[in-house]
């Protein structure tokens, strides 16, 4: 058998037009005025085979031969081509085109979100007591100044507090609450995982007239750290940063910008998940110590006014569209409190 | 035919066109294959699967008969990303869960970066082969420190005054430290050429914008509820870039590879029109947006058809004689730390 190709001398960019000769096993190849190489097929070594490029072969002694035909096949490879036999066949193609998508789902919403369990039990506490104190530090220079309601109604404030932590039997070294004016959060409240809760003016003012509304408020924060949401949260997108990068590491921008959304779809959705929990939290504990399920509407239907209000006067004033975006409708959230009793 | 005007001398040679024989059908079973067992094998194979897309993309792509090829294995690939990874999972970790540590590491992951540069550079020269001589890269910690880090900084000082000259001595800096076996590229860049891209680029953007937006005036958008704003601005914001972008790699890519060459070996040739470039790219993002991903394979071969098209290169008949100088150090050095910082420490 004869096969045309390209022959090049060992470690030179002199290269030679060449036929090549394949009969019982051996192979020559005669190049230049009068030069030749030969070795047996078997002691060739052949470059991995990939749909649509001619493989390579090696000599021994350093030549290299590059047939012109892609469709080419070196007897050794004629019994297996590897990986090129699964990439070029119809029907593996076909199955990889349908598995892919079901993959990548199953990938961002079942196989990180329970990484992302799993991994919370293992953050230790002293881990989580630092991750709270830092970004509390971060947040509280950037974004907090010094709270100015007068100080009788800041203890109204922390009696209510106080009852509240009582009446669902947390301890007060675990939990604390601290009281902020800040522009960039406007009528606001917040938890972090290492048990402080911080509650801006604004909200206070808003809901001042209505103590059992407030107390609402801070039993949804406390069902946040109770159920380690952010610490989820933080896990959640961990996980998804590294299984992307790791992954899908080899894509060019624009996939990763659509596997991305996937992602970010899934971190919407869990936060959403969370604030469900936090409500059913505060829910339950409401009516567990004999306060209506009602406050809590009482606070959200007092939180949506305040929004809508905020909306149509000043356009420019996004920080309550960027808390709401995270947050399931409010409409919802008000109708599952004002229902809950009923189960 | 006037033989007179045909050149005589043996050191002038005519271009010879870049040729992609690459093509969408093959690729696309490659691309989505890999894909799955990438998936499957929780990332561990996407380091196979580069190499093989590499390998598939240089090996189609020829000049004067000759292909290039990627010599990468995939275990180096996979060395490198397992390094990458820890690296990525140790900074996350301090980022979400200690703020404070977390910047301090940035800074000196920003310290590391011309090493990172260097070193991925360095790794892809050594893994590309033409003709059997093998591509090198020589550039140095303090170089790249230069380039990629004061010069930026300088440049926001300045208020982007000094970004042409900036972008021009990147530029330079990767290309003139790229060897062919033992053959330097030079190149010679202007920075007035930069600022001309720079600003055919921003004149663009004036005439595109207004365009686009009576384009999503007309097809009837309303910009009243939130979360439709965000998913139409997205996909154009994208396109936007994707079609500034084009018009200034096409004009930047034609500059660099028209006052380039390897001294007496081959000098490059591109008439790439910014135009067309942009067109192409432009319609393949938006085939892959509204196919989900799967128009991928057949966008790549397309613009490396595009692109390969545009391009020519001369070759000089000193290009016969060149010795590829890795094969011999290689051996006689046998160094076995060369061989373990050898990898590619990059997630991409």
């Amino acid at each position: 058998m004869r096969v045309c190709g390209q022959l090049y001398p060992f470690s030179s960019s002199a290269s030679f037009e060449v036929e090549a000769q394949l009969d019982n096993g051996k192979i020559h190849i005669s190049y230049d005025v009068n030069r030749a190489v030969r070795c047996s097929l078997d002691s060739l070594s052949l470059s991995t085979p990939i749909p649509g490029v001619a493989t390579q072969a090696s000599f021994p002694s350093g030549e290299r031969f590059v047939p012109h035909s892609a469709d080419f096949v070196w007897p050794a490879h004629k019994k297996h081509k590897g990986m090129a036999k699964l990439e070029g066949h119809y029907i593996m193609i076909f199955s990889a085109l349908l598995l892919t998508p079901l993959l990548i789902y199953a990938l961002l919403f079942k196989v990180v979100p329970s990484a992302a369990v799993w991994l919370v039990d293992y953050v230790p506490e002293s881990v989580v007591d630092t991750m709270g104190q830092q970004s509390m530090y971060l947040i509280e220079e950037n974004f907090l100044s010094p709270t100015e309601l007068p100080p009788e109604t800041r203890n109204q404030i922390h009696l209510i507090w106080d009852e509240a932590l009582a009446a669902v039997a947390l301890s007060k070294e675990r939990y604390q609450l601290d009281i902020y004016a800040s522009e960039h959060f406007g009528a606001n409240a917040f938890a972090l995982p290492h048990g402080q809760i911080v509650i801006t003016d604004d909200l206070i003012k808003a809901l001042e007239d209505n103590p059992n509304a407030i107390r609402a408020v801070f039993l949804h924060e406390i069902g946040h750290i109770e159920g380690k949401h952010s610490i989820r949260l933080a896990a959640q997108a961990f996980a998804g940063t590294i299984a992307m990068s790791f992954i899908f590491g080899d894509m060019e921008g624009i996939l990763e910008l659509i596997i991305g959304s996937g992602n970010l779809i899934m971190g919407a959705q869990f936060s959403q998940k969370m604030e469900w929990e936090a409500d059913e939290f505060a829910l339950q504990r409401l009516t567990h110590i004999g306060h209506s399920s009602a406050d809590f509407a009482d606070a959200l239907k007092r939180l949506k006014a305040l929004s809508e209000a905020q909306d149509s006067t000043s356009e420019e004033d996004g920080t309550w569209l960027e808390y709401l975006s995270t947050h399931p409708s409010l409409d919802e959230r008000i109708k599952h409190a004002q229902t809950y009793q009923k189960k | 035919m006037d033989i007179a005007s045909k050149p005589l001398q043996s050191g002038a040679s005519t271009p010879s066109l870049v040729r992609f024989t690459g093509n969408g059908k093959d690729f696309f079973g490659i691309w989505i294959v890999n894909l799955m067992l990438s998936i499957v094998t929780l990332g561990v194979y996407s380091a196979w699967a580069t190499v093989r897309t590499k390998q598939y993309f240089f090996s189609n792509t020829h000049i004067d008969n000759h292909r290039f090829e990627y010599l990468a294995t995939p275990m180096q690939i996979l060395k490198g990303r397992i390094i990458a990874s820890i690296l990525l999972v140790i900074y996350l970790f301090f980022t979400h869960y200690f703020p404070l540590v977390g910047a301090i590491l940035a800074l000196m992951v920003t310290l590391l970066a011309p090493w990172l540069i260097n070193q991925s550079f360095r790794f892809n020269m050594r893994m590309t082969r033409f003709r059997n001589v093998r591509f090198n890269f020589k550039g140095s910690y303090g170089g790249a420190f230069k380039i990629f880090l004061l010069m930026p900084l300088l440049c926001v000082f300045t208020m982007y005054l000094l970004l042409p000259w900036t972008l021009k001595k990147m530029d330079e800096y990767l290309l003139t430290n790229i060897q062919f076996g033992d053959k330097p590229f030079s190149a010679k860049l202007s920075t007035s050429k930069y600022l001309s891209a720079l600003l055919i680029t921003l004149l663009s953007s004036f005439v595109a914008i207004p365009f686009i937006a009576l384009g999503l005036y007309v097809a009837g958008t309303s910009f009243e509820d939130s979360s439709k704003v965000l998913i139409t601005l997205i996909p154009v914001y994208i396109v936007c870039m994707y079609l500034l972008k084009a018009i200034y790699q096409a004009i930047i890519r034609n500059h660099v590879f028209n006052n380039a060459e390897i001294k007496e070996v081959a000098l490059f040739h591109s008439d790439l029109s910014a135009a067309r470039f942009a067109f192409v790219e432009v319609t393949n993002i938006l085939a892959i947006i509204l196919t989900a991903g799967l128009a991928y394979p057949w966008a790549k071969v397309r613009k490396t058809k595009v692109l390969a098209d545009a391009t020519a290169v001369t070759m000089m008949p000193a290009a016969e004689n060149i010795i590829d100088t890795m094969d011999n150090t290689e051996s006689s050095l046998g160094d076995e730390a060369s061989n373990l910082f050898d990898v590619d420490v990059s997630l991409t």
